[in-house]
């Protein structure tokens, strides 16, 4: 696919000496503005989850957490992203958002071949569209 | 200026932050500085420092004032602080650019919200945007990947494409797959922005984390 104002004169020359197919549309030379006003606000926040000494660290925007289960850090971490997550996206002018939760964890191996904890990392996005009303 | 303080990997406290310094450097220097960016040693683990640091110079200047913590996640004290301090210079020109769109709305009656395309190809509204500019950096190359992808859309069901945006200096391009945009790992070379950008193999390497875009 072209886009930028001279896609039309460039691109199907080259397609056809490659054999493949090229779309050009009509607004090719406005794509920017199109994606302008087609676009969503999107925002992203992230916690860290790690073992200190048989306990659990919870860093986060609003600092850090000290846990006695892995759990229980867990549940805050969400429960704390959901919540500034959905501040963020409205502070970036997002009206309703949808909000998504992703959970990555990280485990070693110790000397011993035990499997060990190493990290877990949470990741909020929301995504909505502009918020419309007159401010 | 460096003053004491910052924490460790694990976040805990490194040293007291230095207050009563941070207070006479401001008070000294307020006049003739615009905007502030704070960054601490790991606040991304521990934010304290570099909040309380803001919230003094906010209290003391009302100035604009931006953490590192709030514009990377990623660990590099010094690549973090880099990027703040290019956000900071960056400050008052996209007041200045706001502020004269925000008096054409005026003047032709518009009530639309102003809203900024960022790197990753999202909108951010005027407000927001205004302490963190660095997020508009590959902008243009970006909404042009969302734009491309709306239009795709329109044309039929076409999954994966290669975008391929001819401009007047540069080409960009971009893989679709699946409808999604494909975006890279790392962050752009010139310095570490929070949120993703598209993957665009343009000689200056921009290429940014990995958000990908609904």
């Amino acid at each position: 696919m072209g886009i930028g104002a001279p896609a039309h004169a460039f691109l199907p020359p080259v397609a056809q000496k490659l054999g493949i197919s090229v779309t050009v549309p009509f607004h090719a030379g406005v794509a920017n503005a199109v994606g302008a006003i087609t676009g969503a606000v999107a925002m992203t926040d992230e916690a860290l989850i790690r073992p200190v000494q048989g306990r659990f660290r919870l860093h986060s925007s609003l600092g850090v957490e000290i846990f006695a289960g892995l759990e229980e850090a867990t549940v805050r971490g969400r429960d704390l992203l959901a919540k500034v997550i959905r501040e963020k996206a409205r502070a970036a002018g997002a009206g309703d958002v949808e909000v998504t939760l992703e959970e990555k964890e990280h485990w070693g191996t110790s000397r011993g071949g035990e499997s060990l904890f190493m990290e877990k990392r949470l990741i909020a996005r929301a995504v909505g569209s502009p918020r419309f009303a007159r401010t | 200026m460096l003053i004491r303080g910052g924490h460790d990997v694990r976040g805990e406290e490194r040293e007291p932050l230095d207050t009563e310094t941070l207070r006479e450097i401001v008070e000294r220097k307020k006049d003739v500085i615009e905007s502030y960016a704070v960054c601490g040693y790991f606040s991304v683990r521990n934010p304290d420092h570099e909040l309380r640091a803001a919230e003094i110079i906010r209290q003391m200047t009302g100035g604009p004032v931006v953490c590192g913590h709030e514009l990377s996640p990623r660990l590099d004290a010094v690549k973090r602080a880099a990027t703040t301090i290019l956000n900071a210079h960056l400050i008052p020109v996209i007041h200045h650019l706001i502020d004269s769109v925000k008096r054409v709305f005026l003047r032709n009656r518009i009530t639309a919200p102003l809203m900024i395309v960022r790197g990753d190809g999202s909108l951010m509204g005027a407000p927001a945007i205004m302490n963190r500019p660095i997020e508009t950096i590959l902008s243009g190359p970006a909404a042009r990947v969302i734009g491309a992808r709306f239009l795709l859309g329109q044309e039929g069901a076409v999954e994966d494409a290669v975008i391929v945006d001819i401009g007047g200096t540069t080409t960009d391009m971009a893989l679709l797959r699946n409808r999604s945009t494909c975006t890279g790992s790392k962050p752009v070379a010139m310095s570490a922005v929070s949120s993703g950008i598209i993957v665009f193999p343009r000689r200056r390497e921009a290429i940014m984390s990995g958000f990908r875009f609904p």
